[in-house]
Order: C-alpha cells, then structure tokens, then sequence
C-alpha cells in the first residue's frame, strides 16, 4: 500500500508539471504616454477580464495608441458584494497596470448588488441589476465614497451610474429624471468628502429618440433639460455624454430627431442655457460600427474615416471638450453580433485596421485619411 | 520493479479513462435532443434565419424570402422527409431564438466559430466567406507570394487590409492600394490599375459570377459559414452534417454557389 501512495503521489506531481498556469506577469518602471492628441481616449471593459496578463497588454496597446484616458468600469456588486464586505483585488490590479501605463482613469460606477436589490412581492419577483430604490441610494452614496478614499490618489473622475435616461439602467422602471438628482444629491458629497479634488460626472446620457413617457427611457435633450429644473445644477462637476454616429459622417449637424455625433452640442446648449458654461463635457462612448449586418453600420473604411475626422471635428470646435472616449477597445470574449464590430483589437490582441490608423494619428506619426 | 512500477501507472491510466468515458456516456444519456424529438413527432423543421442578406436570405420584389440559404434548407429538409418552415427575424436575435426553443436550425450564413461551444453547434461548413485573391483570367498570380512588385487593391479597413498589412511587411514592393468598398476593389483589377484584389468570399464570388475575366485564386483567409444547431441536439446535428456533406460531395452545394453567385472560374 505505501508504494502504491508514493506512486500515485510521483504521478500527481507530473501530472502537475504538465497544468496550464498564466504568464508570469512584471509591472516594469512607469510608462508615460507619447501622445499628438491628448483628447484620445478609449473604453477598456476590463471588467470581466480574468488574466492579469491580458489586463497589462491591454492597457500597454492603450498607451502604444497614444490614448492618454481610459474609461473603466468597477461594478458596485464585485467590490462589495456583501454589505461591509470588500474586494479590491481585481480593481486594484486594473488601476496598478493604468498606472504603470501612465494612464488616466475615468471610473464608471454602478450596478446594484443582490443585497440592495429590492425584494418582496411588491417586485414581482427577481429583480435585474439595475435596479436601484430610493430606499438604497445612500448604500450607493456610502460605496462611492469608500470607493473614491480608496483611489484617492489613483482615480479623479467618477462617473455616477450609466445611461440614466433609459428605463434599462433603473431595472426597467420608469425613468424619473429627479429620482437621479436624488442619487447625485448622495453621491456627489460622498465622493467629495473622501477626495476634494475628485470630478464626479453626472449622466453618460444615452442617445435616444424616446419621447418623455415612454416605457424604455427618455431622450438625453429633455432629460437634460429636466435634470436642471431638479436642481441638478450644485450635484455634478462635468457632464459625460454618449453620442455615437451610426451611419452618419461626423460633420452631420445636430437635429432633435436625428442620433449622430453632434448631437452632444444640443446637451451643451442646455448646459449653457442653465450657467453650466464653465463646465466641461467628457465624451464617455463614442464611435461607428462596421459589421456587415447592422442597419446601422457604415463600411469599414469609413469606420475609420468618420472616426478620425470625429476626433479632429472636436478639436477644432468643442474647446468645453475634455475627452473623447471610443467605445470600445476590446472585449474579453467575443459577442457574436453587432457589438465586436465596435472594438479596435480582437480578443486574441490582433489590431484592427482602426487601431493602427487611430495610432497613426495619436501618435502623430505622419498623413491619416 | 520497473515493469510493476510502469504497470501500477498503465492501471491507474486506464481506470481513470474508464470512469470519464462512463461519465460521458451517462450525460449523452441525459441530455434530451428536444429539436429531433420534436421533428420525429410533427415532421416539421423549423429554420432561423435574417432575410436581409443576399445572396444568402432575402426578400424578393414577391415578397418571398429567398437565396443560398433558402435553398440549401429545402433540400436539406427533403432529404430528411421535413416539412421547412422559415422563421425570419434580426440577426441579433438568432442564437437567443435557438437557445430558447423557438426555432430547430439556424441557416442564416453565419460564420462557424469553436468559441460558441456551449451556446450553439455549427455544422459541416459549406461556405467560405474568407479572403480570397481575385485576378485576371490569365494572370500568372495566383497566390500572395507571387505579389512582390505587383499592387494589391484592398477594400480600407476589411480582412482584406487587415491581411495586406501582414503581406506589407513580409514581401519587397508589394503596393497596397485601398479603396472604399470591395467592389471598388475589384474594378481595379478589371480596369487594370491593381494586379489583384484581396477581398472576402461573398464579394469575390460574385465578382466572378458578374466578371467571366476574373479568376480566384489563393484563399488568404478562412471564414467558414455553416448552420447552427442547440447545443444539445447532438441527432439533429448529425443528421444535418451528413446531409450537408452529401450535398457537398454530389456538388449540390457548388451547384446553388452557381446559381446565386453566377459562374465560378477557380485558379
């Protein structure tokens, strides 16, 4: 019988030799970004990525691009999913390759964690993500603050919650333009009293054609427009914005029923209309999509062409512009439809055409189309 | 000692193997294939697809979906003694509608890829919508290694430019001239000022079917289009893949790429 276990033990050990174990990863001396163009920034969605090596190429190809920001989302529910309870190490790993990459952090903050999600049979039965209440706002306000004193020193851009302005991201409840106000009101001083210098961002506004009174949400004008009369004013520091082309240029001016880039002047109006000039505005998504089956995709070249002259249509006429944010780098998995046709860099790491043009003209390495 | 010692692993070896094929049969056992069940009791098959995408599935001026796909689902359905029923509806909404029972197949043109293990089950490909080179008939190009010093028109930003870039570096001269579509691409060679085009599957295809001076050549790439079955239908999808490749060894298959495509001059 002893012989028997000493075998089994040599052959446990082979059999260990043989398992798959990730690369070993070094952080290396910081990196500072060699940029022409410091609005560039990029959506990461490190969220869901496992491997810590995948997390640094990411970030390394971000910096090599010549993007200087990112925008990065840190889910409420994986920091603390119990109440009291945190967990920081994947964040934490997240912001030490930023870091290490010389890179900006712009941190979307939201969903709701099973414990704060409401029960009971006024619900009807499970409740998603996104559904937040009243009644948890200052659980929200409290994770924020925690959350913004932990990254004190790493993190000066919050953005609170995603897309307030469609039904979605309240759990399918109506959306109620001062039930958000009523969030920031919490939100807002928490995150400054944990980091004075911090910028706390209202919105990441949808663009939508919804009508106020619709069941799936409200247009970005008129939620806006009635965040203001709430009282928004005294409860953000900029306003991030997601405006997207679809299938058309850059340049396209701005209508109340048409979604395209510049669409982001009418909030801008709003915000000017309001005594908000002094406030910037940060793109927080942005860009065109090229799969070959979406009604509102554009070929692949003019993917890039519309993309890069967004980025100069910008520079040149929206000076209350901070950053602007592409949607998106590169997701972990694949999602076998519309959406992989918005990232620059596959899942394995190969560089789409968009990538290399977008770092030919962040980089300032000579003529871009 | 040796050979005891050797024998002590082979034993332990094989009852290890034993217990993981007694496991995967006893899960073949109990995973149900509710699609072939379900087309044992009422005959009927029904197909998943998005009319929005010739030359594959689309609507005609008669209102009737019609293409490749439609084509190739009849006559899969012949031969299996099925009535097909077709079940149109956005490409988004595909996989979800085979997941949850609402359609039996999905033949809608859609690329074949290992990582979907566990949410669908792709079939014998039976086309490839890949990089092909396209020349003139007559060229002595036929592959991207015989491009040095010649130009290559790329649509900008597809697979094609994606895989030019990779042949940029690689090869002395090669010149590389983007265009904004891939019909564009190929008009370039057809009018002389490219001496290859590197464009998908879809696209060069029916270059050539339009073209009789065209030619493909070298496939560059690989995006293999096959149908999709519930992961769980194991039945089904053999059945399928036997059709499937019936129709592509009697040249059925080749035969309804003539029809929708137009006639094909292979390097």
């Amino acid at each position: 019988m002893g012989i028997w276990a000493v075998r089994l033990t040599l052959l446990a050990a082979i059999l260990q030799t043989t398992a798959h174990r990730p690369p070993y990863v070094i952080l290396g001396e910081p990196r500072v970004v060699e940029t022409a163009h410091p609005i560039l920034c990029v959506h990461t969605r490190l969220t869901d990525e496992v491997e810590e090596w995948k997390i640094q190429r990411t970030l390394e190809m971000v910096r090599e691009m010549g993007a200087t920001t990112i925008v990065e989302f840190f889910p409420w529910p994986y920091i603390e999913p119990q109440q009291g309870v945190y967990f920081w190490e994947h964040s934490d790993m997240i912001v030490r390759h930023a870091r290490a990459q010389g890179l900006v952090i712009i941190a979307r903050i939201g969903m709701v964690p099973e414990w704060a999600q409401p029960y009971g049979p006024e619900v009807d039965g499970d409740t998603s993500l996104t559904h937040l209440e009243p009644n948890r706002f200052w659980d929200f306000g409290h994770f924020v603050e925690v959350f913004a004193r932990h990254y004190q020193n790493d993190i000066r851009h919050i953005i609170v919650w995603n897309e307030p302005n469609l039904a979605y991201e309240w759990g399918y409840q109506p959306v109620l333009p001062q039930r958000y106000v009523s969030l920031l009101q919490f939100a807002y001083p928490a995150a400054h009293r944990a980091n004075p210098e911090v910028m706390v961002l209202a919105g990441a506004l949808a663009p939508t054609l919804e009508p106020v009174g619709s069941q799936y949400g409200m247009n970005e004008i008129d939620y806006l427009t009635q965040l203001y009369e709430w009282g928004v004013r005294d409860y953000f520091d900029a306003l991030a914005v997601h405006t997207y082309g679809f299938k058309f240029p850059p340049e396209e001016p701005p209508a109340a029923d048409v979604l395209n880039f510049r669409r982001v002047e009418m909030l801008r109006d709003i915000m000017v209309e309001h005594g908000d000039a002094e406030k910037p505005v940060y793109i927080t998504e942005t860009g065109w999509n090229d799969h070959p089956r979406w009604t509102k995709a554009v070929r692949p070249g003019q993917r890039i062409t519309y993309t890069l002259d967004g980025f100069r249509y910008a520079e040149a006429n929206w000076p209350w512009l901070e950053t602007m944010c592409v949607w998106a780098f590169r997701y972990p998995a694949p999602t076998y439809s519309f959406p992989d046709y918005f990232t620059l860099v596959s899942p394995d790491f190969a560089p789409k055409p968009i990538y290399e043009e977008i770092q030919r003209w962040g980089r300032g390495w000579g003529e871009t189309p | 000692m040796g050979k005891k010692w050797l024998a002590g692993i082979g034993g332990v070896a094989i009852l290890t193997m034993a217990g993981i094929a007694l496991s995967i049969s006893l899960l073949s056992e109990q995973t149900e294939d509710a699609a072939w069940e379900r087309l044992q009791e009422t005959g009927v098959l029904r197909i998943g697809l998005d009319a929005s995408y010739p030359p594959f599935e689309y609507v005609d001026s008669h209102n009737q979906i019609v293409g490749l796909d439609v084509d190739l689902a009849t006559e899969l359905g012949r031969r299996l003694g099925a009535e097909i029923i077709f079940v149109n509806m956005a490409y988004d909404g595909l996989f979800d509608a085979l997941l949850t029972g609402q359609v039996d197949i999905l033949i809608s043109a859609l690329v074949a890829t290992r990582e979907y293990a566990g949410k669908a089950h792709f079939s014998v490909p039976y086309f490839n919508a890949g990089e092909y080179l396209v020349v003139l008939d007559g060229s002595s190009i036929g592959a991207m290694s015989d491009l040095a010093g010649h130009t290559l028109a790329v649509e900008y930003g597809s697979g094609g430019d994606v895989e030019a870039r990779r042949w940029e570096r690689r090869l002395a001269n090669l010149q590389v001239e983007r265009y904004p579509d891939p019909g564009a691409a190929l008009s370039a060679v057809i009018e002389g000022e490219a001496d290859a085009a590197l464009v998908d599957g879809i696209t060069a295809r029916l270059g050539v079917g339009q073209h009789p001076e065209l030619r493909l050549g070298e496939n560059v790439a690989e995006t293999l289009i096959a149908a999709a079955v519930h992961p769980d239908s194991m039945t089904l999808s053999a059945q399928v893949d036997e059709i499937l490749a019936g129709m592509i060894r009697d040249g059925t298959v080749d035969a309804l790429i003539e029809k929708w495509f137009g006639p094909q001059q292979n390097g």
